[in-house]
Parts: C-alpha cells; sequence; structure tokens
C-alpha cells in the first residue's frame, strides 16, 4: 500500500511549520515506501497533492482549546483541521469529493487520517517552534512513523 | 433600539476579513465597513535576509498567489541589481505565468464565485459550494476543472522547479531552460486552456447572464458608483500581466496618469485608519477624500475589470472578440475620450471580465509555447548584489502587485513594502459592501440570503486578506449586526 504523509502549513509561522518540521525529520526515520511532502495550501490543492497514494497522513497544527501545544489528536476528514480547507476555492470534503468525482485516484475517506499538533502561536513569522511545540516534535514524528509504517507494505 | 450586523470571518475568504453593519432604530443601515482585524508584520521579517531568498520566502504569504509573488519579487531582484532578465527565461517566466492566470481564474469562477452565480444567491446554505456547482453543471464540469487545474499546476511544477510554491526564478533570469518535450506539452496545455475558457465563457453567457438567478445583476442598467481604475498595460495598450506601465484612466475612461512601476511612490498613497490593519491606496492627484466615489476622489480599483477598463484592446484574437462583447454588452464600446471605450462600472461585471483574461492568457500561453527560441538554454547570468533599491511590479488576478526592496553592499535586505492586489481595492470594497447592505436590508430583516449577497459584492473582489495584511492564514469571515445605540451584537455569522 502507497502512503504519503503531507506535512501542512507554513514553515514561517512558528507553530504553523510543524508539519513541514514533521515531515523533514521524518528523512531520517526508516520508512521505506512512505512518501513524504510538503503542503501549504487547503481545498483541491492537498487533495491534488495525493493523487495516486492509497492511505495520507496529514500532520497539520491546531488551536482547538482542547489541545496542548505539543499534545496531538489523530482524526479523520470529517474533524478536518481548519487548514485543510482553502478559503478560496472548498472544504477538504468537498475537495476529496469533487476530485473523486472528476476521476482522480484518491484514498477512501477512512484511509486518510489526520494528526492534529496543538499549537501555541501560529500567527507570528518565526522559522522557530514554541517551546513546548519543539520539545514535542521528537514524539510527534515517532507517532506519525508509526503510522505510516502501519499502513505501508510489509 | 439600533442594531449591529458582523460578518466574521468571510466566506471562502483567505485570511481573516470581517464586515460590520450598523442598524438604526429603524432597522436601516447607517454605517457598513469591511475590515481586516489582523496583521503580522512580514516586512519586519525579512529585513536582514540574503535579497535572493525573497522569491521564496514572499511566495509563501499565503497559498492562492504563491507564483504572483514569485515573479514581482524577481523582477524586483532584477532592477535592485541591474540585470534585465534574459530573453529565454523571461519567456519561461512568462509562460508559467499566464498557466497561473488560467488556473488561479479557472478556480474562482467555478468554486469561488460559481455557489453564487451558478447554485444561486438564495439556494440552500447547504448546497452552496462547489459540489453544488457540479450537480448543477454535471460531472464533466468537475472533470473539468480538475482537469484544468492538473495539466497548469504541472507544467508550472516541471518549468518551476516545484509546485505551488515554485523556486526556479533568479535575478536576471530563470534556474532552468525548457526541454522539447515540455515544449511540446506547454503547446499542449495552452490549446486546452484555450478550449477550456472559450467553453467556460460560453457556459457564463449561457447559464449566468442571460438566464438563471444571477441575470438581473449582469443587466446593463444601474451601476454601481464610478471610480478610477488603474492596470498595467504593454506598448500596444492591450492588458500585459507581466510587465509594462501602470495606466490610470478617470471614470469617463479618459487616461489621466501613466507611470513606470518604478515610480509607483510618485502616483500611490497609501491612507490609513485606526479600525482596520490594510490601508487605503488612493491618486496621490486627487487625495485622499473619505470613502468617496467620482472623478474628483483618488480611490481607484485594480481588478480584472480594473485591467481591461484601462485597456485599449486585448493582444489575442480571441480575447479581442470577447472583449468586444463585454464592452458591447454594457453600451461601453468606443464611445469614451478619443474613442476608447468607457469604463464598465458595473462591479459584477467583474466575473465576466476575469473570464476574457482567462482567455487571454491561454492565447498568449499557446504564442510562448510555439516561439522558436523556447528552448533557448541561455536563461542565467552572473549578477553581483550592490545597494541599492528594486521595484518589481506584476499583475496578481487580483489585482496590481507591487514589491519593493532596498538592500545594502551585501545584499542583504533593509527595507521592504508590498502592496497587494486587495489592498488597491481596500476602499472600493468597503464601498461596495455598504452599498450592497443599503440595498439589501430594510426594518431590520437580516435573512441568510441577504447576507450572503452582501457577501458576493465583496468576494467578486476574489480578496486575500492575507496578502493583503502580509499574514499568512486561513482564518474564515464573519458578519456582525450592530445596533447603532449601544454596539450590541444583534446578529453574527460565522463562515468556515
Amino acid at each position: 500500500m502507497t502512503t504519503l504523509v503531507i506535512g501542512l502549513g507554513s514553515p514561517l509561522l512558528r507553530d504553523d511549520g510543524i508539519g513541514p518540521q514533521v515531515v523533514r525529520e521524518l528523512v531520517r526515520h526508516d520508512l521505506a515506501g512512505v512518501r513524504l511532502a510538503e503542503a501549504h495550501a487547503g481545498g483541491l490543492a492537498l487533495v491534488e497533492e495525493m493523487q495516486g497514494s492509497e492511505r495520507v497522513i496529514i500532520v497539520d497544527a491546531s488551536l482547538h482549546p482542547d489541545l496542548r501545544p505539543g499534545e496531538i489528536a489523530v482524526t479523520g476528514v470529517g474533524s478536518a483541521t481548519c487548514h485543510a480547507a482553502c478559503s478560496h476555492d472548498c472544504t477538504l470534503e468537498q475537495a476529496l469529493a469533487l476530485a473523486r468525482g472528476a476521476g482522480l485516484a484518491l484514498p477512501p475517506d477512512e484511509r486518510i487520517v489526520i494528526v492534529a499538533v496543538g499549537a501555541a502561536d501560529v500567527q507570528c513569522f518565526d522559522e522557530r517552534l514554541s517551546p513546548a511545540v519543539a520539545a514535542a516534535l521528537p514524539g510527534i514524528c515517532a507517532r506519525v512513523a508509526s503510522l505510516a509504517r502501519e499502513g505501508a507494505i510489509p | 433600539m439600533g442594531r449591529r450586523i458582523v460578518i466574521d470571518p468571510v466566506t471562502r475568504l483567505e485570511g481573516h476579513g470581517r464586515i460590520e453593519i450598523l442598524l438604526d432604530e429603524r432597522g436601516e443601515v447607517s454605517r457598513a465597513w469591511f475590515l481586516t482585524p489582523e496583521l503580522r508584520g512580514f516586512e519586519s521579517f525579512c529585513v536582514g535576509r540574503q535579497a535572493e531568498e525573497m522569491p521564496n520566502i514572499t511566495n509563501r504569504i499565503c497559498g492562492i498567489c504563491p507564483e504572483a509573488h514569485h515573479m514581482a519579487s524577481v523582477r524586483a531582484l532584477d532592477a535592485m541589481w541591474g540585470a534585465p532578465c534574459l530573453p529565454a527565461a523571461e519567456r519561461i517566466r512568462r509562460l508559467i505565468y499566464n498557466a497561473f492566470f488560467v488556473a488561479d481564474h479557472a478556480t474562482h469562477f467555478y468554486c469561488f464565485a460559481g455557489p453564487d452565480l451558478i447554485v444561486g444567491p438564495d439556494a440552500p446554505k447547504t448546497e452552496r459550494n462547489i459540489l453544488g456547482v457540479i450537480r448543477a453543471l454535471g460531472r464533466e464540469a468537475g472533470q473539468g476543472i480538475i482537469a484544468c487545474r492538473a495539466r497548469n499546476h504541472r507544467l508550472i511544477k516541471m518549468l518551476g522547479g516545484r509546485g505551488i510554491h515554485l523556486c526556479a526564478g533568479l535575478p536576471g533570469g530563470w534556474s532552468v531552460p525548457v526541454t522539447a518535450e515540455l515544449a511540446a506539452e506547454a503547446r499542449q496545455v495552452a490549446d486546452e486552456n484555450r478550449e477550456f475558457a472559450l467553453a467556460t465563457l460560453d457556459l457564463f453567457l449561457r447559464l449566468i447572464r442571460d438566464d438563471g438567478s444571477c441575470r438581473e445583476l449582469f443587466a446593463p442598467g444601474g451601476a454601481d458608483p464610478p471610480t478610477h481604475y488603474l492596470g498595467t498595460v504593454d506598448d500596444s495598450g492591450a492588458p500585459d500581466v507581466y510587465q509594462g506601465e501602470v495606466r490610470v484612466v478617470d471614470p469617463d475612461g479618459l487616461v489621466t496618469t501613466t507611470f513606470a512601476p518604478a515610480d509607483y511612490a510618485a502616483h500611490i498613497a497609501e491612507h490609513a485608519e485606526p479600525w482596520t490593519y490594510m490601508k487605503f491606496p488612493y491618486l496621490r492627484r486627487f487625495g485622499w477624500r473619505g470613502f468617496r466615489t467620482g472623478a474628483d476622489s483618488g480611490i481607484y480599483q485594480s481588478t480584472p475589470l480594473a485591467r481591461l477598463n484601462v485597456a485599449d484592446r486585448m493582444g489575442t484574437p480571441r480575447a479581442q472578440a470577447a472583449f468586444q462583447r463585454l464592452y458591447e454588452a454594457y453600451g461601453c464600446w468606443q464611445n469614451g475620450p478619443g474613442g476608447r471605450n468607457r469604463p464598465i462600472h458595473h462591479r459584477m461585471a467583474t466575473h465576466w471580465a476575469r473570464l476574457v483574461e482567462m482567455l487571454a492568457a491561454a492565447e498568449r500561453m499557446g504564442e510562448l509555447a510555439r516561439h522558436p527560441d523556447l528552448c533557448d538554454p541561455l536563461v542565467r547570468q552572473a549578477v553581483a548584489p550592490r545597494a541599492g533599491e528594486g521595484i518589481g511590479v506584476v499583475e496578481a488576478p487580483r489585482g496590481t502587485l507591487i514589491h519593493h526592496y532596498a538592500c545594502d553592499d551585501d545584499g542583504l535586505i533593509t527595507q521592504v513594502n508590498l502592496i497587494v492586489g486587495t489592498t488597491h481595492n481596500n476602499a472600493a470594497i468597503g464601498i461596495s459592501v455598504a452599498e450592497a447592505a443599503r440595498g439589501l436590508i430594510h426594518g431590520g430583516t437580516v435573512t441568510d440570503g441577504i447576507l450572503n449577497r452582501i457577501e458576493m459584492a465583496f468576494r467578486l473582489y476574489d480578496p486575500c486578506c492575507a496578502c493583503a495584511t502580509h499574514a499568512v492564514g486561513k482564518t474564515p469571515f464573519e458578519i456582525l449586526v450592530r445596533s447603532s445605540a449601544d454596539g450590541a451584537i444583534l446578529d453574527r455569522v460565522v463562515r468556515s
């Protein structure tokens, strides 16, 4: 099974860069058969990146009040993070429906995993993660790597 | 007691925006305005960096028009270091940029405007989205949109070094030449884009302008308050999205100002208000006279319609025919000063103008893709940093985009100023929103359909608050209805 891990967010916006940071770290993990990608835009652009993959893991920052900075929640398409949508085109769910209807090879919803990482700050222009999120980075990478291996071809 | 309506954050809008509507004790609109309550200081983030980094930093201001920022940025570097772009590299830049225009305008028409124009402004909220558009138009329309985006984004990626956030721009040049295989693909993409643009224009005329629930919005009568218009034209007076001279026409269509992009600061100033972070550019010649339209106000627009309003002609044949049809429909064809077109003041015609531009971009791609020297390998040149200033101007899909940098002897950035399309249109957006609110809200009656129609007056500008405040974010939009007596929030609609 081809698995894709997408780090979603801007690497210039402090904790919004957690997704790209995770996929950059995962290069050093043993993840044969897993494709790694960075994405900055949600909606159609995000779905277009998924084309051809049978399983997708999206790592994105979240300001959900129930998540402490650095804490993660593993969810699905129905509770996608805000950045998985694009305010100039559509939500992740709509983009998936549109692209599937147009014949794009995309994984089913149940094979799209969203790893939401609690963020302290996604607004300030800064290439460094906040201390709490930076401290949690190794643990987040280990969890995402584990999720990626679950779906990879043994 | 009066009421106050706030729309915050605005549906399908990149960045954080809010519309506030103040109702008096009779339930009539006393004031309405558009504001952006965030600013993140992108310019200061750039100071001290190597200037060569700028094209790859500024293209991350938002995820919607990175190609525009990349091009404006690399053109600012060309100017700053005295390195005019090599001809082969310029052809690649233009080819990419027109591919971007096709994909961006197509996405706007079908995904951002389509829910209002095709599904209908008063349709149930759950239907007003891209899936409702596909239900109305059929599965083939969805395939067409996806295919259009896919072929253009693939071409941009192959020519630009990376998808979405391309990285191939260099001062005075481009990183990689075009291969023969890629040139053949570019020709194919251009031809498919042309047919897609023609089909989309036909669809617009048949289903939206001549039929459907939005027909009255495109009727020639009842123009919106006139403003000045600003856009870039080439030597022949045709719109040029990559480079040219900036032209301003007045509400009658008279060319009042023409200036080189490097002289923008002599002609454009920025007014600030304490209640919003987005500034209000205005024409220095007329000054800032508040939120007033007309020939004596410095307020102008920089939109697809504005670009056509300043133009004498289109640069390609099919776009020229579409241009003529648009201006004839509004009674503005060649009956202005000196035989020029009179400007179209109907803001909704911006949607139509966007499709004319899409066709023009597709045709221009076809010309570039067939250029005999497209595969010329001379795309790089050695460029030495030097202290100075550089200004790069391109037409972004949402309006004129200005990047202005200064650097020291080591090529480190000392100053940055950006004016983006949405900022140019900030005052006009506020006026459009207020006009729509005053026309639609009476006796305190505020329905979802009314609020959506007010948002339509805003969405036609395809605004991007993330760029305009140089803040990266995808916070949605909000409308607040407030009492003018005590400011209490009476209605609140959040679109996310």
